[in-house]
């Protein structure tokens, strides 16, 4: 983890907010990373799907399951509509974002048919980086604070 | 005399005998002759009549009488021999007069006449002659000439049908014979040079049809060898425009008769085409590999503007943990913050972010106009929609080799209480963007020269380069409904060279172009005109002043009440 806080902040408690990034860029994952911890939410990154599966496993059997993700569509092996898919079934409570450079992503039916829709996506790059905290708390449908 | 002379010579009774013989003989010969000529009379296939003259006491011809005829009189004018010895006012009551003066005066002054005459009762033609074989007599010779009469017509019809096809043809077709004379000149041939066919015909081809001078050659050759010969897309300026012909030259032998025929076709649409083909292939292919790279600088973008963001985040206030890390490595976070303002860092910063932005935004735009459209109508603010299509304007490469859109000072009147419109994003901001490359294209060909001056956007007193945009509802609010459906307005002026009334004319013709081959396809405008009038149900018009400028002026329904 990069720029972790060194300060020894108090943990913010059990209410904290887990959440995944997933993108093989690395000053994306970075900056992704840095932005969420700044704003006190807790953050695992990963460069691949399969990596990002073994994250959300080990998670699972340390019982601190992620709340939610932020994934990159166009990733190296497994790609990011799929890693989606998949947690649907093995986290089914674990929320995702699309983060995609794709000026014009349309979300495919197979995410429709999950529940997902035009909100859950981001565009790179983002204008600014409070978007992403806002969906986050969107789709938890928490309130910040 | 005879006998007198026989008598001296022989005996009487022999002599007479001799006598009775020989005249018997002579009676046989003549009795032969008149018996060939009756037949040739009978047998003749020209009807053959005689008749007396009868006149008046003044000596006016007034009837005639049949005297005789032959069977073919009979048969080609089907009055019978019954008639003999009766007058032709008897026979036929009702004969014009002029029929009598006109045998009248050839049984009266001997004086032969031929003329051709038509039989409406019978539908037959007839060469006629009359002469006077004694006093007082006229004869006429029939001659049915109707089946010739026929073949003349059919010959005439065939000659008119072949010069309707010949003249009907879309291309200039030109005879000419060994000498290169004009024999043939059709309509479109005409067309093309303004010349008659009556005033061509006879002359050199090239000197009344100049732009042919360059097949001079061909037609010799095509003569010369007997084959076909042919020249592609050749060039040349007609009322100030570049028009492209394919022209072919085929020689003529039929009959021993020498000469060519010359075809020229205008082929400058099709060739148009063909180079707009070529093109739009290529911006194509051109606009895929925009997209996909487009895409691919999107991530790096992301990693500079979200990164920038963090630090910006990182050197302020705004975080509680930035001030216990700065006190943890001993720095004090306000002498931190103040070296950064002072240092410029912060501007600079905010710098990178911006120019991270604006060209996110111009990876977004070209993403927008590139993409394939979609055919979906969504309500869209004009003001906004041009905006973008400004920043893309500005950073079109190809504009920019000829003139930089960021020295044309842009002027904008954007009425406040514009209603959205509902429209296809990507292909108005095509039609938008078009306008603008025009506009700069003819500003540049006005400002070359001040240009060179060094004048720079914003000096005052000296014309420059400017575009004015106006954006606003029809009818305004408070101004009188006009009837129509409520409309928004859109104007783009320049005021760059300006066109003239006849190229205003015609200005939204397909491939009407005053750019050179190759610069444009002369489909922009008329594409554009399409897009506002059939697929929006707009309006689009022009205004233009010589030397002042051209405004362009679109009107698009406003959406149905989804603002």
């Amino acid at each position: 983890m990069m720029m972790s806080d060194s300060g020894g902040s108090p943990p913010a408690g059990p209410a904290e907010i887990r959440v995944l990034v997933v993108d093989d860029e690395m000053f994306v994952r970075s900056s992704l990373e840095a932005y969420l911890m700044d704003s006190d939410i807790d953050v695992t990154t990963a460069r691949t799907a399969e990596e990002a599966l073994r994250h959300i496993g080990k998670a699972k059997e340390e019982g601190r399951p992620f709340d939610a993700g932020i994934v990159d569509l166009r990733l190296p092996g497994m790609s990011g509509e799929a890693l989606i898919l998949e947690i649907h079934k093995v986290a089914p409570d674990m929320q995702c974002l699309i983060h995609t450079g794709s000026s014009f992503y349309g979300i495919s039916d197979e995410l429709l048919a999950i529940g997902m829709g035009q909100e859950h996506v981001l565009l790179k790059p983002l204008p600014d980086l409070a978007l992403v905290v806002e969906s986050i708390y969107k789709i938890l449908g928490k309130t910040r604070g | 005399m005879v006998r007198n002379e026989t008598k001296s010579k022989n005996g009487d009774a022999l002599s007479l005998e001799q006598e009775v013989e020989r005249l018997r003989k002579r009676l046989a010969e003549v009795e032969e002759s008149e018996r060939k000529y009756r037949t040739l009379f009978d047998m003749m296939i020209d009807g053959y009549a005689l008749h007396e003259i009868i006149c008046d006491d003044k000596g006016k011809p007034v009837d005639y009488r049949f005297l005789d005829l032959n069977p073919s009189f009979e048969n080609l004018t089907k009055l019978p021999r019954a008639i003999l010895g009766k007058t032709v006012r008897e026979v036929i009551p009702g004969i014009e007069d002029s029929w009598i003066e006109t045998y009248g005066k050839v049984a009266l002054t001997g004086e032969p006449v031929i003329f051709d005459s038509y039989a409406e009762p019978l539908g037959k033609w007839f060469k006629v002659v009359a002469f006077r074989p004694g006093e007082g007599q006229f004869a006429v010779i029939f001659t049915d000439i109707t089946n010739e009469k026929r073949a003349l017509e059919e010959l005439r019809q065939l000659r008119n049908l072949l010069s309707n096809i010949v003249n009907s043809m879309p291309s200039v077709l030109i005879g000419v014979d060994v000498d290169c004379r004009v024999t043939q000149w059709n309509l479109e041939a005409e067309k093309e040079t303004g010349i008659s066919a009556d005033d061509a015909r006879g002359k050199v081809f090239t000197d009344v049809f100049p732009r042919l001078a360059v097949e001079l050659e061909n037609v010799h050759r095509a003569i010369h060898e007997r084959q076909p010969l042919e020249d592609r897309k050749v060039q040349a300026e007609k009322d100030g425009e570049v028009r492209y012909s394919d022209i072919t030259v085929y020689p003529l032998i039929a009959n021993g008769v020498r000469g060519a025929v010359i075809r020229m076709d205008d082929v400058t649409d099709r060739v148009r085409i063909e180079e707009m083909m070529v093109q739009s292939e290529k911006m194509l292919s051109v606009g895929t590999m925009a997209a996909g790279i487009a895409h691919e600088i999107n991530n790096p973008l992301a990693g500079i503007i979200q990164n920038m963001q963090v630090m910006t985040r990182r050197f302020s206030d705004e975080l509680p943990r930035n001030r216990k890390v700065a006190e943890a490595c001993g720095i004090d976070m306000d002498t931190l913050m103040e070296y950064v303002k002072q240092r410029g860092i912060d501007k600079m910063m905010e710098g990178v972010l911006e120019s991270g932005r604006r060209a996110a935004r111009l990876v977004h735009n070209m993403l927008n106009f590139s993409r394939k459209s979609d055919s979906v109508k969504r309500p869209c603010d004009l003001r906004n929609l041009l905006d973008q299509t400004l920043e893309l304007a500005s950073s079109d490469y190809d504009l920019k080799k000829k003139y930089d859109f960021r020295q044309i000072e842009i002027k904008k009147e954007y009425h406040p209480g514009t209603p959205y419109v509902k429209c296809e994003e990507s292909k108005i901001q095509q039609v938008l963007l078009n306008l603008l490359k025009n506009g700069a294209h003819a500003m540049a060909r006005k400002f070359k020269d001040s240009e060179a001056q060094g004048w720079v956007a914003g000096d005052e007193g000296i014309e420059h380069p400017r575009f004015t945009m106006r954006v606003a509802p029809e009818p305004q609010p408070g101004e009188e409904e006009s009837g129509g459906p409520p409309m928004v307005l859109l104007e783009i002026g320049d005021n760059g060279a300006g066109m003239d009334d006849e190229t205003v004319k015609r200005v939204f013709e397909p491939f009407f172009t005053t750019k050179r081959l190759g610069t444009g396809t002369g489909l922009g405008l008329s594409v554009s005109l399409f897009i506002i009038a059939q697929d929006h149900g707009g309006t689009m018009d022009v205004e233009s002043t010589p030397g002042k400028g051209t405004k362009f002026i679109i009107r698009l329904p406003v959406a149905g009440g989804n603002q």
